[in-house]
Order: structure tokens, then C-alpha cells, then sequence
């Protein structure tokens, strides 16, 4: 069931008005009901590894809360051996987490990554034989980072563990984020799932907008734009420079509005039921720095890689041991930035690799990783150059010219990953500044897009431009709409929904989210 | 709290450190700063802070960072 389509909208409204009629207390059994239909419609096969995940997860986590308990209950002990206690429960710990991390990944890396590592051995052996065809169930990368972050907070101690397996199941499954994410955390959604929300109209009001937005963001331009963009990255060298440039410009806006809007159609559907979930987009081609993007992009991912993957590296031994010994050797400067430098390009690589296989991939997370260590490197510099060019830090100039920047650096980066292989997506970048010069002017006006698309994409950008703009400025819109007179607030709600009936009776077909199958 | 604030400036340089309690929230200083300081605090001071210590409330202030230091049995 696409979520971009009539039936999930009359599923959704089903679910909203079962869950309201219900008692309370098994209100949340609804939205477990509710999660098994949305998944099983997809595929009952890629039932099994969820449910494969969620009984490996859910006995972890209680193994690892009951070693906990054992060992506060030994420690609690007038004149134990604290030190060693603690050692030999940090070990069997250490030893339930990595083996329920290595099952959840393994799931992960073969389903999405053996087809193309046998596919290089058959390249390398020079056989041939069929591929595996594995299923890549929709959204495993999400479930399995989510149940991970569980799994370490219950290690930590940061959380107890879920006893309900069903209360279990809901939050590893929550229909709202099985698409593309977002990847949520126990402590912030499992209690509003298990709650029994009260009907909020504001927070339905909120819900239905977000849904609308989300939806326009994706049927008016990702959509539109989708197929002149694939098109030149399916074949680059079939165009001219000026168009694999606008090809890599637009591939970065197809991209914002396909993911962002999903986001917020299923948070604006998590809302219907008084369920906030976490925040994916905080206006990312604002961003002034590679750094600052990616505390504005994927959110919830950059938040999971910090707390999960980059603090526990960064604060490991070996590599502050290595830190240290470069101090002594280059310096401290040097040391001090080594920890997390190395740190960093590693989180990306891993980014990287969650993206795919391919190199195309592994370069676009150190292209990612290395300029946000240089970033970080050369910071001392950029400050004392600002100064001797008298450039204010608030100027708006200034700030432009980085926003720009920092948008054309994460638009190369993507042509790594995205084009077919990454010597392609190098030739890419390098036709389009040594052949800029677009050899057909008709090609450079269709772009395998016709004028009409070109119109309302253009025009949707410009609205989300304009929306975003005003935000960064700290105004709400959606406030504003809030403050005017009804009959503007209806219109407006009117229009959209217009827009978006107009476009599924005319036969629109929504393409798969790119973040749908990863 | 002399040393702490010797770390911060040279960590940060540029960064006000006495005059926020916000320093997390609104984004003045980043994971990669914090991953710095914690280095240097460590080194300096002769503590372990770990993964569980790196929480905003810990980071929002140098004053909130000198409390962790004096929890872990650093400082004075």
C-alpha cells in the first residue's frame, strides 16, 4: 500500500476512527492492528524478518536488563568485590549486545549486500551465475537501526526493558515509520504509543497539514522532476555539461522534497493519532557548513550515527591512545583533532555504506566525512581570514554565499552516489565545467520534462522556498494560517486538497520513495 | 575552573563560555567540540568521562562541565 495513494489515506482515516471509538487502555492494540494490516499488505514474506527482529531484539534487551538488575543487586551487597563485578557484568553485557548487533546488521548487510558482493566475485572469477534475487524488506535499514538504539540504551541503563512483547512489536513496527523513518527512540515514542491520546483537534488539524504538505512537496516537484533527472544520471554522457549540472542541482531538490515530504506525510499521520514523532528536516539547504547540514539533514539518522557510532569511537582507547602518541609527535593541535577527525570519516563511511553497496557510496561518506574534518581543520584559518577581509560573521552576504556553498558541496557528493558508477559521477562533475556550454538549447528547455510540469514544479518550489525562508527567520507559517480568518485558513486547506485530488483521479502514479528500498 | 576555561577557550576559540547556559541547545558548540574538549578535560584533568556522561545537561555551561569533572573526582 503506497502511502502516496487513496487507499492508505481511507486506511489511515479507518485506523484514526478506530483508534477514537476505542476504550483507552487498548488503544494501542489498535495501532498494533493497524501496523500488521500496513506491513502485511506489502509483503507477508518480509513479515518474517521483522518479526525475526523484533523476537531477537525483544530477548536481548531483556537478557541485558535482567544481567543489570543482577549485577546493581550484587553491588548493593555491603563489601562486594565492586570492581570486579561490575568488570564481569560489563563482559557477559558486551558479549548479549554485540551478538544481538551482529544478528540485527548481518540480517542487514546480507539482504542488502551479498546479490552485489557475488555479483564482484562472479566479476573477478570471471563466472557467471544467477543472482540471488533477495527481498529487501520495506523498511529494514530504519527497524533495525531503531531496535538497535533500543538495545544500547538498555545496555547503558538508559532505559528498562520493554516486558510486553506486544507492546514490543508496536514500537519496532509503528506503520507511520516502516517507509523511510524516521528512526525513532523508546524513551520519546513508546510511551505516546502506549498512552490512549486523547482526541486533540489542534494535533489532528496539525496532522492533516503536515499530510498535505508532505504530499504536495512530493507529487508536485519531487515527482515531476524525477524523470528528467534520472534520465541524465542513468546516462550522463548522453548530455551536455549545463545539463548534468542542472541534473545534480535538481537531483539534490528531487531529493529534499521526496524524503522531507514523505516525513511529513507520516508524521502528519503519526499526529492523527497524537503520536509525535522525531523530527527528520530542519530546512537543510540553509545550512552554512557541511557540519551544520548534517544537523539539519536525516535528523534522526545524524542523531543515532553521534550517539551510537561517533561518541563510543571517539572516546574508545586505541584511537585516544593513537591521539595522544601523534601530540607528541605533530604536535598538539594535531592531536587534539586526530580523535575526532578519524571519528568522523568513519561515522560517514558508515553512512556511506547504509546507502548501498557500490564505491559510488563508500566515496560519497568520505566526501562527506573528509570535508567536515577539513571544516573542522581549517576553522582557526577561515576565522582569522574573515577577520583580515572585515567579513561580520551575521553579515548577509556572507551568509549566502556559504548557504550556496554548502549546497553545491553536498550536490558533488551526491553525484558519487547517485550516478550509475563513481568514475561516472567524476566525469560527470568534470563535463559539466569543461563542457559547460549546453550544445542544444531545446534539450537544456525540456529536459525530458515538459513545460507544464516545469510550471508547477517551479512554482511549488518557489512556495517552499518561500515557507522555509520565512521559517529560518523564525516565523511559522502554519501559525500565521492559524491567526487568519477562517474562510482564508479553509481556502488555502481547499486548494490542497484540490491539487492533490486533481492529480490521483488523473491517473497519478507516485514513484517509489528514494529512501523506500535502502 | 581556570584550567577548564583555558581548555574551552582553546578548544572553542571564539566561543563565550561564561555567558550561556545553552550552549547544547542552541547549537554554540557541536558534538565535534565536545568530543575535543572531553579529550583535553580527560588528559588534563585525569578523569574518564564516558558515552553515558555525554548528555546536554553535562555540556550546556562550563559550569555544568566543571560540576562532571568534580563527580568524576577531578578538580578541586
Amino acid at each position: 500500500m503506497s502511502i502516496m495513494s487513496g487507499v492508505f489515506l481511507l486506511f489511515l482515516a479507518a485506523a484514526v476512527a478506530v483508534y477514537y471509538l476505542t476504550p483507552k487502555k487498548v488503544r494501542w492494540l489498535v495501532l498494533l492492528a493497524a501496523s500488521a494490516v500496513f506491513y502485511l499488505s506489502a509483503s507477508v514474506k518480509a513479515g518474517a524478518y521483522l518479526l525475526l527482529t523484533i523476537a531477537v531484539t525483544y530477548a536481548a534487551a531483556r537478557v541485558l536488563g535482567a544481567l543489570l538488575e543482577r549485577e546493581r543487586a550484587a553491588l548493593a551487597v555491603p563489601g562486594a568485590p565492586a570492581a570486579q563485578l561490575r568488570r564481569r557484568g560489563l563482559r557477559r553485557r558486551r558479549l548479549v549486545l554485540a551478538g544481538a548487533l551482529v544478528l540485527n546488521f548481518g540480517t542487514l548487510a546480507v539482504l542488502k549486500y551479498l546479490d552485489s558482493w557475488l555479483a564482484s566475485a562472479q566479476r573477478l572469477l570471471g563466472l557467471t551465475a544467477p543472482r540471488l534475487g533477495l527481498l529487501l524488506p520495506l523498511g529494514i535499514s530504519f527497524y533495525i537501526f531503531q531496535t538497535s538504539g533500543y538495545l544500547m540504551d538498555v545496555y547503558r541503563g538508559k532505559i528498562k526493558p520493554e516486558r510486553n512483547l506486544l507492546k514490543y512489536a508496536l514500537f519496532t513496527a509503528w506503520f507511520p515509520q516502516m517507509v523511510q523513518g524516521p528512526i525513532n527512540r523508546y524513551d520519546k515514542l513508546a510511551p505516546q504509543l502506549f498512552a490512549g491520546n486523547d482526541f486533540d483537534p489542534d494535533g489532528v488539524k496539525y496532522g492533516l497539514q503536515l499530510i498535505l504538505w508532505g504530499m504536495l512537496k512530493k507529487m508536485l516537484i519531487a515527482d515531476k522532476l524525477a524523470p528528467g533527472v534520472n534520465a541524465v544520471f542513468a546516462d550522463p554522457t548522453a548530455y551536455t555539461g549545463a545539463i548534468t549540472g542542472l541534473a545534480a542541482v535538481l537531483y539534490s531538490i528531487q531529493l529534499y522534497c521526496d524524503f522531507s515530504g514523505g516525513v511529513d506525510l507520516v508524521r502528519g499521520a503519526s499526529r492523527l493519532f497524537g503520536v509525535d514523532m522525531a523530527e527528520n528536516f530542519n530546512r537543510p539547504y540553509f545550512a552554512v557548513s557541511i557540519d551544520d547540514f548534517w544537523r539539519r539533514w536525516h535528523i534522526s539518522l545524524g542523531e543515532w550515527m553521534k550517539d551510537y557510532l561517533f561518541y563510543p569511537l571517539a572516546l574508545s582507547k586505541p584511537l585516544n591512545r593513537l591521539g595522544k602518541r601523534l601530540r607528541g609527535v605533530f604536535g598538539r593541535r594535531a592531536g587534539q583533532l586526530f580523535v575526532p577527525c578519524v571519528s568522523t570519516v568513519l561515522v560517514f563511511l558508515a553512512v556511506g555504506l547504509w546507502q548501498g553497496p557500490g564505491f559510488g557510496n563508500i566515496a560519497y561518506g568520505l566526501w562527506n566525512g573528509g570535508l567536515m574534518s577539513l571544516g573542522m581543520i581549517c576553522a582557526p584559518a577561515c576565522a582569522r581570514l574573515r577577520a583580515a577581509l572585515r567579513l561580520r560573521d551575521d553579515s548577509k552576504l556572507l551568509r549566502i554565499f556559504r548557504s550556496l556553498r554548502t549546497f553545491a558541496l553536498v550536490a558533488i557528493g551526491r553525484c558519487f552516489s547517485q550516478a550509475p558508477t563513481f568514475r561516472l559521477g567524476v566525469w560527470m562533475l568534470a563535463h559539466t565545467v569543461a563542457a559547460f556550454g549546453p550544445k542544444d538549447p531545446a534539450l537544456l528547455v525540456s529536459f525530458g520534462i515538459g513545460s507544464v510540469d516545469w510550471i508547477v514544479a517551479l512554482t511549488a518550489l518557489a512556495v517552499v522556498f518561500a515557507v522555509s525562508l520565512a521559517g529560518e527567520r523564525g516565523v511559522s507559517v502554519r501559525a500565521w494560517l492559524d491567526r487568519r480568518h477562517p474562510v482564508l485558513q479553509f481556502a488555502v486547506v481547499f486548494l490542497a486538497v484540490l491539487i492533490i485530488v486533481a492529480g490521483l483521479s488523473e491517473g497519478y502514479v507516485p514513484i517509489s520513495y528514494v529512501y523506500e528500498n535502502i | 575552573m581556570e584550567k577548564l576555561m583555558r581548555i574551552l577557550e582553546d578548544c572553542c576559540p571564539g566561543v563565550d563560555f561564561t555567558g550561556s547556559d545553552r550552549l547544547i541547545d542552541d547549537d554554540i558548540i557541536t558534538s565535534l567540540n565536545i568530543v575535543m574538549i572531553v579529550g583535553e578535560i580527560n588528559s588534563e584533568f585525569g578523569v574518564s568521562i564516558s558515552v553515558n556522561d555525554l548528555v546536554p545537561e553535562n555540556f550546556n555551561s562550563a559550569q555544568a562541565m566543571y560540576d562532571l569533572i568534580v563527580r568524576l573526582g577531578g578538580g578541586e
